[in-house]
Formats: structure tokens, C-alpha cells, sequence
């Protein structure tokens, strides 16, 4: 009598590239209803906003900026790298993705450190005083840019688990949909950024 | 389906692009500077809108996909656009 097990490997990568690209969207939507939150409270309190924007460190959040973009790129290129069989170089890459997201991290710390120190934050007696739109900007300012950071994290977490898999060989030239799938979630996380520096940072 | 036939886009192709990206955020920078009025917010976004296409387009591979998934991806946009559109007109009609 014979023993064996016949495993029946059910893959479907466009199937799970798909499912992917709908949670993105369900994201999209997410941050697009803070977005429209924006918009009106803009359309509503122009000068307060104006005013609210300038208190931001235009410098530091250019510099994240430009660190997204690289990391976008470095985590794109992991995956040309494990499409042409070159292991060690996405696993390199990866990890400078995640290096860049440390860097991102460190930056808005010293941003919001320094506004939290001014009596910025939601609920600081400072920031209540304020005018309404004033307020109501650095309400949003925290909520978004906190919600991007938590997604940043949750990015970086998923990257280095993908860069593990790929070291231990789960992840290969032959079987990769994981590390698409991670780098399209990065690639979000910065295509939000994208908006969210310009609307809060710029258009004062 | 799975991985044979796929797409590999070139490192080189990727460096083009992080350029392109980084020049559009030097002149969302500076458009911003530069006293616009009232255009300014339009132009800024524009900026914006051709760096989120070229993000979509390359680094998450668009361009490469099934049509499926480039329809869903504008049609998501365009439902956004219709939210934004009625919520501000519902406002200012008010």
C-alpha cells in the first residue's frame, strides 16, 4: 500500500497580484476620505491653514520625500533582482528599503518632537487657543501623517520578513509574487506621501 | 497564470525614473514658491498627480499588467474624484 501524499500546489499569482491591488484600493479610499476631510476644512479656513502650514518643517519633510522616492526605487529594483536569479542582491536591496524607512521614521521624530514641544498637538491647551482652522489643521497634520507612519511600519515589518524569505529561499526567481506584492505595498506608502507632503507642507 | 512570461524591467529604467521624480518634486517645490495666486493649489497637484502616475506607472508596474488592473486602479481615482467633487459642491451650495 502506498503511503505517499500528492501535494497539490494551488497557485495563483495574477489571483493573489489581484487581491493585492484591491486591498491597495480599499488604502486608497482610506487615506482618500482623510484627504477629502482635508479638502474642505481647506476650502473652509484658507487663511488658517496657510497660517497653521508654516509652523511645519518644509525642510525635513523634503528630505522625506526624496528618501521615499529612493526607497520606492530600491525596493522596485529587489524585484528585477530576484526576476534575473540574484538572491543576494534583493535581499541587499530590501534591506536598504528598510534602512531609508528607518530614516523617514527618525526625521518625523525630531518633526514631531519639536511640534509637540511648541503645545501642538491634539488636546495642548496651545494648539485648543488657536484659531479653529489652526486647530483643526494640526488635528489632521497628526492624524494623517501618524496613520501613514503606522502603514510605513507595518511596510517595513513586511519587507523584512520578505527579506528573510528570500535569503532562506521561499522566495526565488521561480516564485516571487510575495516580494511583488510587498514592494507594490511600499510603493503605496510612498505614492501617499507624495500627496499628503504637498497638502500639508506646500500650498501655503 | 503564474511568473513564466512576466515582464522584468531594467535597473537602469528605474534610475530614470527616481530622476524624473526627483525633478518634479524640485518644481512642486518651487511652484510653490513663486507667487501663483490662486493657481498655485491647481499646478501643485498637477505636479503631484504626474508623480503618482509615474510611481503607479513603472515603480508598481502598471504599465507592464493586465488591462484589468489599470482600468480598476482609474476607475478607483475617478470614484475618488466623484466624492470629492459632490462633498465640495454639496458645501458650497449651502
Amino acid at each position: 500500500m502506498e503511503n505517499t501524499v500528492t501535494h497539490i500546489e494551488h497557485r495563483d499569482d495574477f489571483g493573489a497580484k489581484l487581491g493585492m491591488w484591491i486591498f491597495i484600493f480599499t488604502e486608497m479610499l482610506l487615506f482618500g476620505g482623510l484627504f477629502l476631510v482635508y479638502s474642505v476644512f481647506r476650502w473652509k479656513f484658507s487663511a488658517d491653514f496657510h497660517e497653521a502650514a508654516a509652523e511645519l518643517n518644509t525642510f525635513l519633510g523634503t528630505i522625506n520625500t526624496v528618501v521615499l522616492l529612493i526607497s520606492s526605487m530600491t525596493v522596485a529594483m529587489a524585484l528585477t533582482a530576484i526576476q534575473k536569479n540574484n538572491p543576494k542582491l534583493a535581499v541587499n536591496l530590501l534591506l536598504i528599503t528598510v534602512f531609508l524607512g528607518c530614516v523617514f521614521l527618525f526625521n518625523k521624530y525630531h518633526e514631531w518632537g519639536t511640534e509637540i514641544r511648541d503645545g501642538l498637538y491634539p488636546g495642548a491647551a496651545n494648539l485648543m487657543n488657536q484659531q479653529h482652522g489652526v486647530t483643526l489643521f494640526f488635528g489632521l497634520y497628526f492624524f494623517m501623517t501618524g496613520l501613514h507612519m503606522l502603514h510605513m511600519i507595518a511596510g517595513m515589518i513586511l519587507l523584512t520578513i520578505i527579506a528573510i524569505r528570500v535569503k532562506s529561499g521561499k522566495v526565488n526567481s521561480n516564485k516571487y509574487t510575495l516580494l511583488e506584492n510587498g514592494s507594490l505595498y511600499w510603493c503605496l506608502v510612498d505614492l501617499i506621501w507624495i500627496f499628503l507632503f504637498p497638502l500639508l507642507y506646500l500650498v501655503t | 497564470m503564474n511568473q513564466e512570461k512576466q515582464h522584468i524591467t531594467e535597473y537602469k529604467v528605474y534610475g530614470i525614473v527616481l530622476v524624473a521624480l526627483l525633478l518634479l518634486t524640485a518644481l512642486s517645490i518651487w511652484v510653490t514658491h513663486i507667487d501663483l495666486k490662486a493657481w498655485t493649489v491647481g499646478i501643485a497637484l498637477l505636479v503631484t498627480c504626474s508623480m503618482a502616475f509615474i510611481i503607479l506607472t513603472y515603480f508598481m508596474h502598471l504599465k507592464f499588467d493586465h488591462i484589468l488592473i489599470k482600468i480598476l486602479v482609474g476607475l478607483v481615482f475617478v470614484l475618488f474624484a466623484i466624492f470629492v467633487g459632490i462633498t465640495l459642491l454639496e458645501y458650497m451650495t449651502r
